[in-house]
């Protein structure tokens, strides 16, 4: 084998490596990407069912109940809309009624959701900010006191 | 009083760093190069003195300082009072330019560097921290004085009452803020036209000691997550982990890179380029987590005002980097010898691939941002797509790491293998039989496989040196394989760990008994007790295995009374082979909810990356 | 096409700053200001009157009035800093009623203090276990809440009122 051709080849394998890497990211962002609402937008746009999606909202005064063993269902809230959420599992430390809680899951009606994840905050401020955003829209976001 | 003088000292390091940097474009007092040198070093035991006075002020609980204030107690333990002083926006950030400074004090006593590329890289590194001191004093000063009379302060995050995050931080820090003189130092070889053999070994040793501290503090942070805050799990390809493991790869990529050239001067393009890179994503790294752009679960001061600022930082550094890399494009003085396999070829391809997995976690980091400002909808780049793209991405990377050692520099040629071929088909039959008598799926065979093949890889080249001693010259020699086999290490740590995961959740009585994991588990007792700062609830388990009590562990909460937070504290058997990892929920009608984790081969994690991060530093110092 | 390559990085860089930069522009929207609604109802307390012990006053008192609620003290210097913006306040808002709460101090200093310094406060309770406080979840003086006619805290500072606290907050709040 030639030098030339030696270099070549090490150019062509790189290519590769490069194209296989741009496939698999185009591959993944279509499969692995989740979608982040708050359930006045999930409301608004007409999201597919049986989607895994993540809810960011307020979890409803008075709507957390115990279905059954480690069973919850709780509503979570933007003041406008809210849906209902399932969950089978651990609750973190943090969760409580009228606290920011982000779940992640998949649709199974218009307005239930059965969650997978129901995610720990670090601090009660976890929020994404265009969340918060869209929440404080709707008076709902309490400054830090 | 405590805080005004902690200020003096900020202003007299940045004075004097302006003085350096003036100095060095108009010298109207006709100063020589040493003495210029000899003045800086002020600085640096200025900012010294400043960061202690900011330490000495948490010591003694100075709420007239207003960062004491937000994040100190005065029950605190003493500990936790002084990495309070950089377990805090402010004070972490003062903490960043105290080790910038730092480095620079440490790099004017190299000897055997050209004059003036010694005191250009100084000259650059001034003014890098006269940029960050200004961030420190215009939106994250820690010496602001409190207008409120207080009696007690907010107290520390309890989370952050941890001894490993005590030393967190530091170390990441001195990985990040180190690539800051790699910068300094590149730039100044560019500008001087100084690319010599001897830019070439301190380039080196530097890279690689930034690097290994980096290590250690990502590993640090591991571990913190997976012991105490209890989160089951020691990596989560959160948007704040994925910007520590850019400048982790990317040096990875210069070590590697400073390897090729062997002290000749080849592909210098690339290293000046990787030199730049590694601090510009160091700081892009500091911009996402400080600007709150990134939703995270860890919890960080933020605010926009603050983003801006580190954004111009940002744009300033790695805009001038890259403008000065274009118009002074250093030429190589030889030609790399380039066949198909050899090491100079092995070693570039990983550079590839290196570089592409960075961009790949690049790419999944801002891509909400993107979207959000394009789009206007918000989505989330989860653990599920960095795992489907950056692992395939590195596989061939680790393909190639495991036979690169034995590989030789001039021909196509692989030494010995014969032994390598060997001990390659004995272990793919040994892993193959292992798969049909156990379950083993694709992953976990991939894992096993390449971890061991690199272990074994490494130890045949080993092997094959032919003067063999203990000495720790010896040592020095063969780092390299000794980083290798501490990167097979955590490959198999790894698999095992995240892969044969069980995990469940459970309903129990105090007195009841579950079986788990080849074990059984009683729920002895609940108790609460009353620390100073504190409040203990803790449930005690004990682990039997063949009715023999061979383990008994606490799992509970704490509840600070101050910043009125709890905090989860994961109950945790330890050994060799596995952790069981237990949490304690809420209770309800008498049951307690409790989750519980088998965690296998979890010490190998922390070995590989201790090996690693030893090795790393051996390297340092070989001649 | 060599050349491209090397500026590849630099292009890449900008495009990056370009998005942050519109990302954090974005959010600053001066359009949607964080809402500063706290939304609570006071807290249920009861404090006697610092020049008369017989006269008590609750919660229930302090409704159908715009009210401000200082907590204070004379051992506290940054009182005395922002004791003349309570002057300013009370003569620029009429319809706001200014309560005072002499926290943790005594007796005799409190009366001292208001004689020398005048007494801006229509109202001036006495707090000296600090349980008035710590129902209020005070945390340094001065501190100061802002009542609304129905009871509930809409606003909450720590540390002296400014002139351009008072301008810009508290003002917009009662007006």
């Amino acid at each position: 084998m030639t030098l030339r051709f030696q270099r070549l080849l090490l150019i062509l394998l790189s290519l590769l490596f490069l194209l296989s890497a741009i496939l698999l990211i185009l591959f993944n962002s279509k499969k692995n990407i989740v979608f982040f609402y708050t359930p006045s937008e999930l409301l608004e746009n007409n999201v597919e069912l049986n989607k895994t999606i993540r809810i960011g909202a307020f979890v409803q005064k008075g709507s957390f109940k115990k279905i059954a063993d480690r069973t919850y269902e709780f509503n979570l809230s933007d003041k406008k809309n809210f849906i209902k959420v399932m969950y089978t599992g651990f609750l973190p430390d943090l969760f409580r009624e009228e606290q920011g809680a982000v779940i992640e899951g998949i649709l199974i009606s218009k307005k239930l959701i059965k969650a997978s994840t129901v995610y720990a905050k670090h601090d009660e401020n976890y929020m994404p900010n265009s969340i918060k955003k869209s929440l404080e829209l709707n008076e709902y976001w309490q400054r830090k006191y | 009083m405590v805080s005004i003088i902690g200020f003096l000292f900020l202003c007299l390091s940045i004075i004097t760093n302006l003085f350096v940097v003036f100095a060095n474009i108009i010298n109207f007092f006709k100063l020589s190069f040493n003495k210029i040198i000899f003045i800086s070093r002020f600085a640096t035991i200025f900012i010294l003195l400043s960061f202690l006075t900011l330490i000495f002020a948490y010591i003694i609980s100075d709420f007239s300082n207003y960062n004491v204030f937000q994040n100190s107690h005065s029950s605190k333990p003493i500990l936790y009072k002084i990495s309070g002083a950089w377990g805090n926006h402010e004070g972490s950030m003062l903490m960043w330019i105290t080790i910038m400074s730092i480095y620079s004090f440490i790099f004017s006593f190299v000897k055997k560097i050209d004059e003036s590329l010694k005191f250009k890289t100084i000259f650059f590194q001034s003014i890098l921290f006269i940029l960050f001191s200004f961030y420190l004093v215009f939106v994250s000063n820690p010496f602001l004085a409190n207008n409120v009379n207080v009696s007690d302060g907010l107290g520390l995050n309890p989370v952050l009452q941890d001894p490993a995050l005590a030393i967190h931080p530091p170390a990441l820090y001195l990985g990040y803020v180190g690539y800051s003189l790699i910068f300094s130092f590149a730039i100044a070889g560019i500008v001087e036209k100084k690319i010599n053999n001897e830019w070439f070994r301190v380039l080196k040793n530097w890279s690689l000691f930034c690097w290994s501290m980096l290590t250690l503090g990502i590993g640090l942070g591991c571990y913190w997550a997976y012991y105490e805050l209890g989160w089951g799990g020691w990596w989560f390809w959160d948007p704040v982990e994925n910007v520590s493991l850019m400048p982790w790869i990317a040096g990875l990529a210069l070590v590697h890179s400073l390897f090729i050239s062997k002290g000749e001067q080849v592909l210098t393009k690339w290293i000046v380029f990787l030199s730049i890179l590694c601090f510009s994503l160091s700081i892009f790294g500091t911009f996402l987590v400080r600007s709150g752009i990134l939703t995270s679960v860890h919890s960080f001061a933020s605010d926009p005002s603050r983003g801006l600022f580190i954004l111009l930082i940002f744009f300033l550094i790695t805009g001038f980097g890259l403008t000065i890399f274009l118009l002074k494009m250093p030429e190589d003085k030889k030609s790399i010898k380039l066949l198909l396999l050899n090491k100079t070829s092995s070693l570039i391809i990983n550079n590839i691939i290196m570089i592409i997995a960075c961009l790949t976690i690049l790419l999944g980091t801002i891509y909400p941002i993107i979207i959000e400002v394009l789009t206007d909808t918000r989505i989330s780049v989860g653990g599920p797509y960095f795992n489907s793209t950056v692992l395939p991405i590195m596989l061939p990377g680790f393909l190639l790491m495991s036979i690169a050692p034995s590989l030789s520099w001039q021909t196509n040629k692989l030494k010995n293998y014969k032994y390598y071929s060997l001990v390659l088909i004995s272990l793919s039959v040994l892993i193959v039989f292992i798969s049909i008598f156990t379950y083993l799926n694709p992953w976990l065979f991939i894992g096993l496989f390449l971890g061991s093949w690199i272990i074994l890889a490494s130890l045949i080249a080993i092997i094959f040196i032919e003067k063999k001693s203990f000495k720790l010259k010896f040592l020095k020699n063969i780092n390299a394989y000794i980083a290798h086999i501490g990167v097979g290490i955590l490959i198999i740590g790894i698999t095992f760990s995240s892969l044969l995961k069980e995990e469940n959740d459970f309903s129990l009585n105090v007195g009841e008994e579950i079986s788990f994991a080849n074990s059984i588990i009683l729920f002895e007792e609940i108790t609460v007790e009353s620390k100073n700062n504190f409040q203990k609830l803790r449930g005690k388990f004990i682990i039997k295995k063949n009715d023999i009590n061979f383990a008994q562990i606490e799992a509970g909460k704490n509840y600070y009374h101050v910043s009125k937070t709890i905090t989860t504290e994961a109950g945790i058997y330890h050994d060799w082979f596995k952790d069981i990892y237990i949490l304690l929920g809420g209770q309800e009608n008498e049951k307690w909810s409790i989750k519980i984790y088998n965690n296998p081969l979890v010490s190998l994690i922390w070995i590989g990356i201790f090996i690693m991060v030893i090795s790393g530093l051996l390297g340092v110092t070989k001649k | 096409m060599k050349r491209f390559i090397f500026f590849l990085p630099l292009i890449i860089f900008i495009i990056i700053s370009i998005f942050l930069l519109i990302y954090l522009l974005q959010k600053n929207d001066p359009k949607n200001p964080p809402s500063a609604l706290l939304n609570k109802e006071i807290p249920k307390f009861e404090v006697k009157n610092l020049f008369d012990d017989k006269e008590v006053i609750t919660q229930e008192n302090l409704k159908d009035n715009f009210i401000l609620l200082n907590f204070f003290a004379s051992w506290c210097a940054p009182c005395k800093v922002e004791h003349k913006m309570l002057f300013k306040i009370k003569n620029d808002l009429n319809n706001l009623l200014l309560v005072g709460i002499n926290y943790k101090d005594k007796v005799n200093d409190a009366k001292k203090y208001l004689q020398n310094e005048g007494n801006p406060y229509s109202f001036v309770g006495l707090d000296r276990r600090g349980m008035v406080g710590l129902e209020f979840g005070v945390f340094g003086l001065p501190e100061t809440f802002i009542i609304n006619k129905e009871g509930f805290i809409i606003y909450k500072h720590l540390g002296p009122i400014t002139e351009k606290i008072f301008n810009e907050e508290i003002k917009p709040l009662v007006q």
